[in-house]
């Protein structure tokens, strides 16, 4: 063989051989570099999905307390009108004349005698005056009535009196201060 | 002889180029596996920056929906203490007429 193909064929075979080398360096790389990838997305995902979380419940947060406040603030307000209206319908039935408190003195008696046997009423001592009634530190407009043996008593005061009648009259109330508002107010808000 | 050791010099100079060859390829693997820690670590950083930006700026947007809420409660309020007014006395009037009916 002539020298010239014994270098030629010497060549061949390395670079030959170089090509292999390179094919199985790029083999290895490109599993290399689709493990990292794979590693990459899921590193990149994981974090979004357990920041995703956070994402949704921190404005809902918000939100919410937002509306908390809001009915708090609504509620407050109503309860403060209806508490006024309360007061205002007290002052005014202790600012009657005394014959229209005596004959709402009497009214209350009567009724309350209705549901005790034997009664005796009894009426603070400022009213003594206007009913036919022992006088006693009641502290409040209106009677008690109890039995002779003092096992019944209806309480018919003032305080008393709104107090039973009470979450039916405040809704009572309610309806009388707000139906209009309601219907204004129930059609934009979220 | 002289052909031998030309001979000789070809196949030095190709066991020299494979040498280099294979160093060169175990070098790119070296550096790509040395990437690996640092590529993570970035695309962690994206992902939180990613997901940095989009909660601020779904905080931001529930903030000024509470403000909206919020001030919806002060337009309530005006509307209630408007009606209210109006019909504060036919309330008291109520009280009155159900304390005046007796009681029990």
């Amino acid at each position: 063989m002539a020298l010239e193909e014994i270098k030629k064929r010497i060549l061949e075979k390395g670079d030959e051989e170089i090509r292999k080398i390179d094919a199985e360096a790029r083999k290895e790389e490109n599993n290399i570099e689709n493990s990292i990838k794979a590693d990459e997305e899921k590193v990149y995902k994981d974090v979004v999905d357990k920041r995703r979380q956070e994402l949704e419940l921190i404005p809902k947060r918000i939100i919410s307390n937002a509306r908390m406040e809001k009915k708090f603030r609504v509620e407050s307000k109503k309860a403060e009108i209806v508490h006024n209206v309360f007061r205002e319908a007290k002052k005014k039935i202790l600012e009657m004349d005394d014959k229209e408190k005596g004959r709402i003195l009497k009214n209350l008696a009567e009724d309350a005698k209705e549901n005790v046997r034997d009664p005796v009423v009894y009426v603070d001592r400022r009213y003594s005056n206007l009913i036919n009634a022992k006088a006693r530190n009641i502290g409040d407009f209106g009677v008690i009535v109890e039995s002779k043996d003092g096992l019944m008593r209806v309480d018919n005061t003032l305080n008393s009196v709104i107090l039973r009648m009470g979450p039916d009259l405040k809704a009572s109330v309610m309806r009388v201060l707000f139906e209009d508002a309601k219907e204004k107010i129930s059609k934009p808000t979220p | 002889m002289k052909e031998l050791e030309q001979i000789k010099e070809v196949e030095k100079t190709v066991e020299q180029s494979v040498e280099k060859a294979k160093r060169d390829a175990e070098k790119r693997i070296e550096e790509l596996r040395a990437s690996r820690s640092e590529r993570i670590d970035n695309a962690r950083e994206i992902a939180e920056r990613k997901m940095d930006e989009e909660i601020r700026s779904a905080e931001e947007n529930a903030r000024n929906e509470a403000e909206r809420i919020k001030s919806g409660a002060a337009e309530e309020i005006a509307e209630l203490e408007k009606q209210s007014g109006k019909n504060f006395n036919r309330a008291v009037d109520l009280i009155m007429d159900e304390f005046l009916k007796g009681g029990e």
